[in-house]
């Protein structure tokens, strides 16, 4: 456990970036505050609730190449992972592990691309002292203070403006031997400092069994009313931390060309057309169904964690205003 | 407003004249409102009308083809309205338009950045907004955060209506395409520059398509396999390609509306593409889309004495 | 580690018209390198570099170990890309992939098979699989009813005949309409089954066909008296990864290339109704 001033963990960070590319939170022109590439290690900033966007897209890229041919041979090419830091996430956002990581590495066969990825990423967790009128982390259980997940996480106390900073897996602590301040010993004491801050964020299931209380709703009434403003775009599902689904694609020609994956969403209407033209979610209303009960249902039938976690931007991307809160509330 | 336009509906409602309506319902956070479908009169009970209001609601109209709707319509909703007419997917008789002349609606966004927190509470008073957040308060006047296709809003009175609810606002006399203008006069490679700026932002979740009321395609050319037109990667060039097409698909079919703009979560300058192209279709064809239902969209008609030569 | 999305190479080794309509072609490829094995009702991932990958159930039978055989219908990109091949062409494939029929489940029981049109791919490696002599005398009778618009749609001709002349399998093969020199049966589908009446005594039933037919079918073996569990059907989704991962082929909470694409009906019963 340390404690560093900003101007020590940022040098940390810039040290980091002989052999890792740094990825942290920076004021982007119109976008507000988003995870980047640093080139300027005075552009990172640690004022903001939450990034713009998660990190998923650094560890499974929108668009990434599967493999490249010519002449209808696959070139055999092992593409060495970058490696790379990413500093600044958010608790909820990190907790897509459980779905992500389940999806790609604990589910036979493990995707190497998305393993690959994840093991040369070192996760720096920051730990939340202001939330969101839309977040709803506590609904799954995490705590925005969480202080125990990715390789290093901190605290950045407000008061004394210093950085509180652990060690939370072995990488970890090679890391943070690299940090050259102070030790510090008051950390659970300044964590419970803001334990209050987050009394405002709702846990909306409480300890109601969500696969209880949709088994006996996959079809029915409530349906009919919920989607009805959707317009079927791919925002909610692009920026969700924890959506995997990918179209592959292919990219140029036989003699010359490669297989992509691409982020795919299930809200659009050509995700699950057959090539017949028939569609077995012909509507707003089986697509909207499917995604709600994928992350409340499918996924706590699979691997008995939820598909989301709390991190409202859902919500709060959302042109039409679907709220995912209001229908886990109709539910339940 | 708010309690004639529920009246309305209800008596609707009540009198079977309606089955369906496309309106605006209060959001769950202060900085929304939700454009809903509602088929109950009991649904009316959250109407709201406000400056959030931007979604053009005539992008619900042809998925409700054949069913009795009633709709609230803006300047550009009703010219959309009157778009999808010409394109036979609404029919005149199938809806019941409750016209209110709009005098803008805000960039909530651009608000937001500039108020610096979370929006917690809003309130509109005639040309000003209080805007309330967990630790400040501030207002702001409202012409300063109307978005752009509002600030130059010809039609802001609906152009065809059943019933209007308010009283008729004058619509912006000077040139609504400044932006086009002063586009126009770049170089090719300026143009490309700036485009690129603005397009390498595009993450492809479709939300301009979606909510353009104009968009209304079974089958986008983006989804299309056979013949397959673009990559669905973040390729520059198909980035491009979607955008520029997208923009083609709508000469002579744009109001102005700025609903794809307003949709986009990476704030790209959507408008820029189509500004361009509606002015192109103002000086081309002396045309104006979605004023006239009688009168054949742009570029689905001729005349035998065209000035074109092309044509003869 | 391995990238589970690189396909091994096979060659086409023979290709020809299976209908009369020439919209099926059966391809039989030969493995080069690397081989794998399968078991009845899995499919593979087809690839063409440039086109793209397509799902196909094995139509061949599991005991064949140097080559696997699919029958394509001409709709897509990838699958018109298929049709052009000629022999001696390299082409991709990824499997075997998904479940299979209950093959073990099955031994000791009589066993209906009811298919129809051109979903008769992954039934035909199931009778041939059963058919073989080291795996006959572990199941009991095989009936077989298999239907087409007309005769020329039916495929596998030369075999069903095989069929006929044996002694260890009904066949009742039927088509939609009567036509000059078809002597066998007319009829739909569904309608022969009611006919043909197969008792649900320690029996399975093993339904594909295109979705109308198992729509009218599924009543009729359930009226017969089969148990749910023991009606049993290979559904298909449009399917891009094959191994779980890309999302798009749910139906509730399974996904057809892992957890199927071989189910049993009182399975697709309790999920939501997206077939």
């Amino acid at each position: 456990m340390k404690k560093a001033t900003k101007s020590d963990f940022i040098k940390f960070l810039k040290d980091l970036s002989d052999s890792y590319e740094v990825i942290a939170p920076q004021k982007i022109a119109d976008e507000g505050i988003d995870l980047s590439p640093v080139t300027d290690f005075n552009k990172i900033t640690f004022d903001y609730v939450n990034t713009e966007r998660s990190f998923k897209r650094f560890i499974f890229p929108q668009s990434q190449e599967l493999f490249k041919f010519e002449n209808n041979k696959i070139v055999a090419e092992k593409i060495k992972p970058k490696k790379q830091v990413i500093v600044g996430i958010r608790n909820c956002d990190i907790n897509n592990f459980k779905v992500l990581d389940y999806n790609f590495i604990e589910k036979d066969p493990v995707d190497s691309l998305y393993k690959d990825a994840r093991d040369n990423t070192i996760f720096i967790v920051g730990a939340c002292i202001k939330n969101n009128s839309t977040c709803f982390c506590k609904t799954f259980k995490i705590n925005p203070l969480g202080v125990e997940s990715g390789d290093l996480s901190y605290l950045f106390d407000d008061e004394s403006k210093e950085f509180y900073i652990k060690a939370n897996t072995e990488k970890g602590t090679e890391l943070i031997k690299k940090l050259k301040c102070k030790a510090a010993s008051d950390f659970d004491e300044k964590v419970k400092k803001y334990e209050t801050n987050h009394d405002n964020i709702p846990d909306l299931i409480e300890d109601k069994d969500l696969v209880e209380i949709f088994s006996g709703q996959l079809d029915g009434d409530k349906w009919e009313t919920i989607f009805q403003g959707c317009v079927n775009c791919g925002i909610c599902t692009f920026y969700c931390p924890t959506c995997y689904c990918f179209d592959i694609e292919e990219e140029g020609k036989f003699w010359k060309g490669r297989r992509v994956r691409n982020w795919d969403s299930c809200m659009f209407s050509i995700y699950s057309k057959e090539t017949t033209g028939h569609n077995p979610r012909p509507t707003n209303r089986e697509r909207y169904r499917n995604r709600v009960l994928h992350k409340f249902y499918y996924q706590l039938k699979h691997n008995d964690s939820y598909g989301c976690v709390g991190c409202g931007r859902c919500i709060s991307n959302c042109p039409t205003n679907i709220d995912i809160r209001k229908i886990i509330k109709t539910f339940i | 407003m708010e309690s004639k336009i529920k009246e309305k509906f209800k008596q609707l409602f009540d009198e079977k004249k309606i089955e369906a309506a496309v309106i605006f319902q209060t959001g769950t956070i202060p900085t929304k409102n939700a454009p809903n479908v509602i088929f109950s009169k009991d649904d009316l009970e959250t109407l709201t009308w406000n400056p959030l209001n931007w979604n053009n609601l005539a992008n619900y109209l042809p998925n409700l083809l054949g069913k009795k709707i009633g709709i609230v319509a803006k300047g550009c909703d009703s010219r959309s309205i009157i778009l999808l007419m010409q394109e036979e997917k609404v029919k005149r008789d199938q809806v019941y338009i409750i016209g209110i002349p709009c005098s803008g609606m805000i960039n909530i966004k651009k608000l937001e950045k500039d108020f610096g927190e979370e929006i917690t509470g809003l309130e509109f008073n005639a040309d000003k907004i209080k805007v309330k957040g967990s630790s400040s308060e501030k207002e702001y006047n409202k012409d300063d955060y109307l978005f752009d296709s509002c600030k130059t809003c010809k039609y802001p009175t609906p152009v065809i209506y059943d019933e209007l609810i308010g009283s008729e606002i004058k619509g912006y006399r000077g040139e609504n395409y400044t932006e086009a203008i002063e586009f126009e006069k770049k170089s090719v490679e300026e143009r490309r520059k700036l485009m690129v700026e603005e397009l390498s932002k595009c993450i492809r979740c479709y939300a301009c398509r979606n909510s353009c009321p104009s968009c209304y395609c079974q089958e986008c050319f983006v989804d299309s396999n056979q013949p397959k037109w673009l990559e669905k990667g973040q390729n520059i060039d198909d980035i491009f390609f979607y955008h520029i097409v997208r923009a083609y698909h709508m000469v002579g079919r744009c109001v102005d509306c700025g609903s794809c703009q307003a949709a986009c979560p990476m704030d790209i300058n959507i408008l820029l593409l189509t500004k361009k192209l509606n002015k192109d279709v103002r000086e081309l064809y002396k045309y104006e889309c979605g004023l006239d239902e009688n009168k054949p969209p742009a570029l689905s008609t001729f005349e035998i004495n065209d000035y074109n030569k092309f044509i003869k | 580690m391995k990238n589970v999305y690189i396909p091994i190479e096979m060659e086409v080794e023979k290709n020809y018209f299976e209908t009369s309509d020439r919209m099926i072609k059966t391809l039989k490829l030969k493995f080069i390198d690397e081989k794998f094995e399968f078991q009845p009702g899995q499919f593979c991932e087809f690839s063409i570099l440039g086109k793209g990958e397509a799902p196909f159930g094995i139509a061949s039978s599991p005991h064949v170990k140097d080559s696997i055989e699919f029958s394509i219908n001409r709709a897509g990109v990838v699958t018109k890309a298929i049709h052009e091949l000629r022999v001696g062409d390299i082409v991709g494939m990824r499997g075997p992939l998904g479940n299979y029929y209950p093959v073990d489940d099955m031994k000791g029981h009589n066993v209906v098979v009811i298919g129809g049109g051109f979903a008769f791919t992954t039934l035909r490696s199931l009778i041939e699989y059963m058919l073989h002599e080291k795996y006959r005398a572990d199941y009991k009778d095989i009936k077989v009813i298999y239907g087409a618009r007309n005769p020329g749609l039916l495929l596998y001709k030369d075999l069903l005949d095989n069929w006929e002349k044996r002694d260890d399998i009904e066949t009742y093969f039927t088509i939609d309409q009567a036509v000059e020199g078809w002597e066998k049966l007319v009829g739909f589908v569904p309608t022969v089954t009611e006919q043909v009446a197969p008792s649900p005594e320690n029996c399975y039933a093993i339904v594909c066909g295109p979705p109308i037919m198992i729509k009218f079918t599924l009543p009729v073996l359930l009226k017969l008296g089969f148990p749910k569990d023991k009606i049993i059907t290979s559904l298909e989704r449009r399917m891009k990864c094959g191994i779980g991962k890309c999302g798009r082929c749910n139906l509730g909470e399974h996904y057809i290339c892992k957890d199927g694409p071989v189910f049993n009906f009182s399975q697709i019963e309790k999920l939501p109704n997206e077939v």
